[in-house]
């Protein structure tokens, strides 16, 4: 009976998002929390309640819509609602510590960015490591960020942008979206190896920087190409480079950083689901497993698709292989550019 | 043509219908903000058409709007900045028994802004695509410059008192994570400081608080009887609509001028808006002690910016607030990425959502009419069960917002600060206004000396002559203000 009654509530839980806020979702969590210490009764392995997952930034961001599709689909197959809790604040580092700090059962689980990972500790003060803070429970997917430019203005390849921008250090504007976020790193990384010196001016996310690329007010920028698709499809904008190994499928004609010999290791933004260090590694696997799960359902895979994000995942052993040495990198990124 | 036969189905009223309820209810419960709620319906209106999905968000976003205010005139309780301008006359109107007439003109300036809104919106959305990128961080710093100013010299009863209200309000807002540069600044070391103030506790402690405690102050009256509930009293009249009608149609354009430049928001408009009305005003003295035209100026105004704020999102991909970034997604959901094809590419199809967004107008009008009698009895509600009831509202209202015990404490804080600042006579719009803005204002005038590497004074004369403009005019304005009261006082 108790397992019939929390089935219930699994199949109405997955029907509404799973959601922290608001009366109605606390009644659902109430609702379950009471449906499933029935389902607990008959079945005690793990998860037996609403698994929280915290992100990091505020309401209506990429990382929340990405969670609200994972939260929609994933009870099927965690057998429990996944509940999204927003914790915004300090870059992304205040929710980032609350996971830290919370216990290690696989019912807290952080929903944060390479960046947050592995870049930020480096130009922050964290009472935490993030390397022995945490382990990696699946990787989402990930963006690459192309460079373009304003139609209007004159460049047309990367290195004509390069020996103009060369010879007049400080000259060239790069507007980006915030200190040490991805198009900032991205163009850090260009800075760092060429030794160009341009003038980086901060804006409040990507949106305002590609309105400040067609005002005419930025030389440059870098973003996922997703973003600039329907600006460089009107012409409005010429895309220089790829910040890739290989050339994009989508822009076969537009040359990529590895082919140019430009640093593309470690430009990317890479969305990362990760639990405190101490999570028991079979409760690791068992949500590991439902996202594995997630990744072969069609309907998760449409929804996806219509919003336009990769599917590129890794799963939690692979990624983990991958941080240290990525966190190293970015440090002595963080160090050439500070010198 | 097309485009009005693809609303004209049954299915795009009933959706419009569902978004605008859930929107009020969502808009109306203090801690519930629309944008978490457009999040979380999201990924259901990818399943359905675009002409059924689309209206659907947006009916939700409106009533949201909206609904915020509901909160605001009864309880002083404000869900989300857009309502703050609100609450200045909201709650006098209430106790003068005016309830029901604040409400109703709260649901007529707002539906006639948003529709007066939409249907410039209708006109302009491809005309006018690149005034979106006329404001620079020049010009954005000085619009926000002026607005805060505004705010003080014709919003509160003292300039000086106004002054400091604001200079409270900025230093606030930059606690936390500095947003240009990656420090932190001035968290005392402190923890619970380094994400910053929240706005939502922040809001329901300077209003709702003090609202309380003037409650449970009359609970305890002399007589030592209770006092006989507040009567929500009759509806609006069309003569005192009529009376409005000026200020309706000054903060409706205002409104929509803010609309079209990304990142300035309803706060602006709201709070210009009452600015405004108020020196036009020939009964000045009646705002913030219960004004209807002080409704009609805040409510037309932020609605306004609605429609609009949907001329960059189209045309340029650019949102300009957190509910069209989130509109944003649908809209790429949907096969339809906005951008300057988009309207070349799907014209009926967008036409139709324009149009939709008329009809959800229209709705909004019918169902909170039908709601607002039902609504305005609350207050008629004895203080003694009233009084609690509120007190839940906040409370809850503040940790249902993000699960984090700590806003109780914000919430606490500023429940003091409001209930010192109405008795020492400040104003708290200033200081809120302040608070909102900072950051933008930050980045803007960042911006502007990034940019301007020959030196400001240099850049601002020679590329940037706009913001110089601006900048003038205000102080102009504030020169004749001062001047016309010292005249009027000697």
């Amino acid at each position: 009976m108790g397992r019939i009654v929390g089935k219930a509530f699994v199949i109405m839980t997955s029907l509404w998002s799973g959601e922290h806020h608001g009366v109605l979702s606390a009644l659902i969590v109430l609702a379950t929390a009471l449906g499933f210490s029935a389902y607990a009764a008959a079945d005690d392995g793990f998860p037996t309640r609403p698994v929280t997952l915290v992100i990091p930034f505020s309401a209506g961001g990429s990382h929340d819509l990405n969670a609200r599709v994972v939260t929609r689909v994933i009870p099927r197959y965690l057998g429990q609602p996944m509940v999204v809790r927003l914790v915004p604040g300090a870059g992304g580092q205040k929710g980032a510590l609350a996971v830290a700090e919370s216990e290690p059962d696989g019912y807290t689980l952080l929903f944060g960015h390479n960046l947050i990972d592995q870049l930020q500790p480096h130009v922050s003060d964290l009472p935490y490591d993030p390397m022995t803070a945490f382990r990696t429970v699946w990787k989402l997917n990930q963006a690459t960020a192309v460079i373009y430019v304003s139609a209007e203005k004159g460049y047309t390849t990367l290195e004509g942008l390069l020996s103009f921008g060369l010879e007049r250090p400080g000259e060239l504007v790069f507007p980006n979206s915030g200190k040490w976020g991805f198009s900032f790193t991205v163009g850090a990384m260009l800075m760092a190896h060429t030794g160009l010196r341009v003038n980086m001016v901060p804006y409040k996310g990507g949106a305002p920087v590609r309105a400040a690329m067609l005002a005419g007010d930025g030389d440059f920028a870098s973003a996922p190409y997703l973003n600039v698709r329907s600006i460089h499809q009107a012409g409005k904008v010429r895309i220089l480079a790829s910040v890739t190994a290989d050339r994009l499928k989508i822009l076969p004609e537009v040359p990529s950083f590895g082919e140019l010999g430009l640093p593309h290791e470690g430009a990317i933004m890479e969305r990362i689901v990760m639990a405190p260090a101490g999570t028991p590694d079979d409760r690791v696997r068992v949500l590991e497993d439902a996202f594995r799960k997630l990744y072969r359902d069609p309907s998760f895979n449409d929804l996806m698709d219509k919003m336009g994000e990769s599917l590129d995942y890794m799963a939690a052993a692979e990624y983990d292989a991958i941080r240290p040495g990525r966190s190293q990198a970015y440090k002595a990124l963080v160090a050439a550019l500070l010198r | 043509m097309t485009a009005v036969a693809l609303v004209m189905h049954w299915q795009v009223a009933v959706a419009v219908s569902i978004g605008v309820a859930i929107g009020i209810l969502v808009g109306g419960l203090p801690g519930l903000t629309t944008a978490t709620a457009i999040a979380i319906v999201l990924p259901f209106s990818f399943f359905v058409e675009p002409l059924i999905g689309l209206p659907f968000l947006i009916g939700l976003y409106k009533g949201g709007i909206f609904g915020g205010s509901i909160p605001a005139i009864l309880i002083a309780t404000p869900g989300t900045g857009a309502s703050v301008a609100t609450i200045l006359d909201g709650p006098a109107l209430v106790r003068k028994g005016n309830g029901r007439k604040a409400l109703e003109m709260a649901l007529y300036a707002s539906v006639t802004g948003d529709t007066a809104s939409d249907v410039l919106t209708l006109l302009l959305v491809v005309p006018f695509a690149a005034a979106a990128l006329l404001a620079g961080p020049p010009e954005m710093a000085a619009i926000l410059f002026a607005a805060i100013v505004l705010t003080i010299i014709a919003g509160t009863t003292s300039w000086l008192r106004g002054a400091i209200m604001a200079c409270i309000g900025i230093l606030l807002a930059t606690v936390g994570r500095d947003p240009l540069e990656f420090g932190q600044r001035l968290t005392f070391g402190m923890d619970i400081l380094e994400g910053g103030i929240p706005l939502l506790p922040m809001l329901i402690g300077l209003f709702a608080i003090p609202e309380l405690m003037r409650m449970i102050a009359l609970r305890k009256s002399a007589t030592g009887r209770i006092p006989p509930p507040v009567d929500p009293g009759p509806g609006l009249t069309l003569g005192e609509f009529k009376r409005a009608g000026r200020t309706i149609a000054r903060s409706t354009f205002l409104g929509s001028i803010i609309g079209i430049v990304p990142g300035m928001g309803q706060p602006v408009a709201a709070f210009s808006g009452y600015a405004m009305a108020k020196r036009a005003s020939p009964r000045p003295e009646e705002f913030g002690r219960g004004s209807l035209e002080g409704i009609a100026a805040a409510e037309a105004a932020n609605n306004a910016v609605n429609g609009p704020t949907l001329i960059p999102l189209l045309t340029l991909g650019i949102p300009g607030d957190k509910i069209t970034a989130i509109l944003l997604g649908a809209f790429v959901a949907h096969g339809l990425r906005p951008g300057p094809q988009l309207v070349e590419q799907h014209g009926p199809v967008i036409l139709a959502i324009l149009l939709a967004m008329l009809l959800s107008n229209l709705l909004l009008l019918v169902i909170a009419r039908v709601l607002i009698p039902a609504v305005a009895r609350l207050v008629t509600m004895d203080p003694n069960l009233l009084a609690p009831i509120v007190l839940v509202l906040a409370w809850t209202g503040v940790y249902l917002y993000r699960s984090d015990s700590s806003d109780l404490f914000f919430l606490a804080l500023f429940g003091v600060l409001g209930v010192l600042a109405r008795r020492g006579k400040f104003d708290l719009a200033p200081m809120v206004l302040a608070f909102i803005l900072c950051e933008s204002l930050e980045y803007s005038v960042g911006q502007t000396l990034n940019l301007a590497r020959d030196g400001v004074l240099e850049y601002l004369l020679l590329d940037r002559p706009g913001a110089i403009i601006i900048l003038l005019s205000v102080s102009g304005v504030a020169l004749w203000v001062g001047l016309s009261e010292k005249r009027s006082l000697s």
